[in-house]
């Protein structure tokens, strides 16, 4: 748990954060949103002592983090930022290997563990442990700076932006890769991005920052379905409504009654993926034409139907959990 | 429609500059006199051909030369193949030739005449010179240089121990000076590398002073812009007065060798000269050093020394040690000028014959001053190479 009490920090004649309380919880990806110049960043950095408050105290799991030496304290915290940061006089292995090194680990422990998490961020240590940063995509260095920073298996996670500089494309992919692995790892993950739709579809709960000042902090549906004022609902965006059905796949949503059994072969075709996300599920409807669409499961059974109607109530109930 | 008639990739193209060489070299065989007949030591010599002084060295010199044309004849594709190096053995083979005419020629004038001697002339030089390019031109590995350049080494140094080269006028130069030769080259390397070692140590500080106050960037880097715009001439003599008075109004400072002229002040001179380079490959280096990579080091919880000694040093040392590169080999050359205010050094040699219009002594300073730039260049560079840089 990481709480932030009475938290601010001044740059020169600049306030960057101003009276920050907030309290992040164990096993859950925090969003810390906000345009640039809102502090977001200054924020995480307090985590680990790269920077210092000016007033106010930070606690890790209730204890003062200025009681530890910052280099103790950071080879406990997973660090993870925009442009990688990867060594490039090391081979990715060594790069991997950077912190159960810095802990004093054995070598066979290092050398199974960094194997085991490259694994994890899909590259495999076989191919890509010899290899040396430069020789590396965009993507696949960041998957190494996860990696990296998942080596010692800290309960905590900083990331600082880290697939804004990945092209589009594979911003997606990572975003994907990177949320299923905390789904299994459940780590505390403190995430600074500007960018709402990864917001939405990372956070389990998001802080939405101005000028220094926490404007709202809540579940994600909370802050998407009621805005606490203008601002935030501007930021993140007319399109509220479908940011919230993003995020919740078409199963949630399936009735077992369908239209029959004459038209289940006829519906087998049209048939969608049942973790098809909502926004989409609706698109299909909107394209269509159609009322009602039979969800498949990876196996391409038939697992359930969707209603326009039922989706059309969600989204407009504003029900956090259907 | 017919698409353009190229030439195919990978056809038989020739590599026009060994092409050359080698047509240039086998050609000097004939058109260019390698050695000079002179009566006595000021006297110019009439030239002697490499055909009528050595008819086997001939044959070997031209044998090197086209050999190594044949070789800028073979497919590209074979020059670039691994086992291809080992043709860079063909490059000593006209050294060699050059080398055992010469032998040859002084053998047959030894014990004739104390005073005559034979003078190495435009085709010896030209050989050598040919050869260099040559040894760049071609691929080759540390291990084919060396195993190529220890025959040439070996038939020198056997030669000069055994007197083969005694007729040679460079030979005779060297005998007559004595002891004084191998004095002035121990002189002049201990000048050039303590002028770069304080230069190295100098650099660096100002560098990382540089690197972190914006007062020592623009002072310190003024102050040696403006010192290297200076001869090196004006600069010793600039610093004949304040020393000569330091040691006249402190005498202790002369049992030190300090003195307004000798090695007291060409040693501050040259260190001066050699820390500009030293500091601005630190300071750029420094100033280059990616910030992501270091905020990723702190943060992840490396100390500052972890952070310097595995991260900082390592990343800047290629470029600290190609400023040191570029400091020694204009140090080497520098240090000849030191010998101007009598701090000694292969210069001694160089002006005097210059003097004497003896150009076999200009030679002899000459030759080693190139050779220890050659040396120090190639060894630094090798060095200095990247590492983890390299696909």
């Amino acid at each position: 748990m990481i709480t932030f009490e009475g938290v601010s920090r001044r740059f020169g004649a600049t306030a960057a954060l101003a009276g920050i309380d907030l309290t992040l919880a164990d096993h859950e990806l925090c969003i810390l949103l906000g345009p640039s110049g809102s502090g977001k960043s200054t924020l995480l950095r307090l985590v680990n002592r790269l920077l210092e408050p000016t007033s106010g105290r930070i606690l890790v799991d209730g204890r003062d983090v200025r009681s530890y030496r910052p280099e103790a304290l950071r080879r406990n915290i997973g660090y993870v930022i925009q442009s990688v940061g990867l060594f490039p006089h090391w081979k990715v292995r060594d790069n991997v290997a950077t912190v159960p090194r810095l802990l004093g680990w054995e070598r066979g422990r290092i050398s199974a563990r960094v194997e085991e998490v490259m694994d994890l961020v899909g590259l495999p240590a076989r191919t890509f442990g010899g290899r040396y940063p430069h020789e590396l995509s965009g993507g696949e260095a960041q998957r190494v700076g996860v990696a990296r920073a998942l080596a010692s298996d800290p309960p905590i996670l900083l990331m600082d932006e880290p697939f804004s500089a990945v092209d589009p494309l594979g911003r997606h992919r990572i975003q994907g890769e990177f949320l299923e692995i905390q789904r299994r790892l459940k780590k505390a993950v403190v995430f600074v991005t500007h960018d709402v739709d990864e917001a939405v579809r990372l956070g389990d709960r998001i802080a939405l920052l101005k000028e220094g000042r926490l404007v709202q902090y809540d579940r994600t549906e909370v802050l998407l379905e009621a805005p606490a004022n203008p601002f935030v609902g501007e930021f993140l965006g007319q399109d509220r409504t479908l940011k919230r059905l993003s995020r919740v796949p078409a199963s949630t949503l399936a009735r077992a009654a369908g239209p029959g059994a004459g038209a289940l072969a006829a519906g087998a075709a049209a048939a969608l993926a049942e973790d098809l996300d909502l926004r989409l599920v609706l698109s299909h409807f909107l394209g269509s034409g159609t009322d009602i669409v039979p969800l498949k499961n990876r196996q391409e059974r038939i697992t359930g139907w969707l209603h326009r109607r039922d989706l059309e109530a969600w989204a407009r109930s504003g029900a956090t959990a259907p | 429609m017919r698409p353009l008639a190229l030439a195919a990739p990978g056809s038989p193209r020739v590599d026009p500059v060994l092409a050359a060489l080698a047509l240039a070299g086998a050609g000097s065989a004939f058109l260019v006199p390698f050695y000079q007949f002179a009566p006595n030591r000021i006297v110019g010599g009439t030239g002697w051909f490499l055909i009528p002084a050595s008819l086997p060295a001939a044959l070997g010199l031209l044998a090197g030369w086209l050999g190594i044309g044949a070789f800028a004849c073979l497919p590209p594709s074979v020059r670039r193949a691994a086992a291809a190096r080992w043709a860079w053995l063909l490059v000593p083979v006209p050294v060699l030739a050059a080398l055992a005419g010469a032998a040859r020629v002084s053998w047959a004038l030894a014990g004739a005449d104390a005073v005559a001697r034979v003078t190495l002339g435009a085709g010896f030089w030209l050989t050598l010179l040919g050869a260099l390019v040559a040894g760049i031109a071609m691929p080759s590995g540390i291990l084919v240089r060396a195993l190529g350049l220890l025959p040439a080494l070996g038939l020198g140094v056997a030669g000069l121990a055994r007197g083969w080269f005694d007729a040679l006028s460079l030979v005779r130069e060297a005998r007559s000076l004595g002891s004084a030769f191998g004095t002035e080259f121990t002189r002049h390397l201990t000048l050039t590398g303590g002028a770069v070692m304080a230069g190295t140590v100098l650099g660096l500080a100002l560098g990382v002073a540089a690197h972190r106050s914006p007062g020592w960037r623009l002072g310190g880097f003024f102050t040696l812009n403006s010192l290297q715009t200076l001869p090196s001439l004006a600069l010793f003599g600039l610093l004949i007065l304040p020393l000569a008075w330091l040691s006249a109004r402190f005498p202790s400072l002369r049992a030190w060798g300090i003195k307004g002229i000798g090695p007291a002040p060409a040693l501050i001179a040259l260190s001066l000269y050699a820390t500009l380079p030293v500091a601005r490959n630190t300071l750029t280096a420094l100033d280059e050093m990616p910030q992501a990579v270091l905020d990723a080091g702190r943060g992840m919880g490396m100390s500052e020394w972890q952070l310097g000694l595995g991260v900082v040093v390592p990343l800047a040392w290629p470029a600290v040690l190609a400023g040191i590169r570029i400091a020694t080999v204009q140090t080497v050359g520098n240090t000849v000028v030191a010998a101007l205010i009598g701090a000694g050094g292969l210069g001694t040699f160089i002006f005097q014959g210059l003097g004497q219009t003896a150009m076999d002594l200009v030679l002899l300073g000459t030759l080693p001053v190139v050779a220890l730039a050659l040396a120090a260049d190639q060894v630094l560079g090798f060095l200095s190479r990247p590492r983890g840089a390299r696909p």
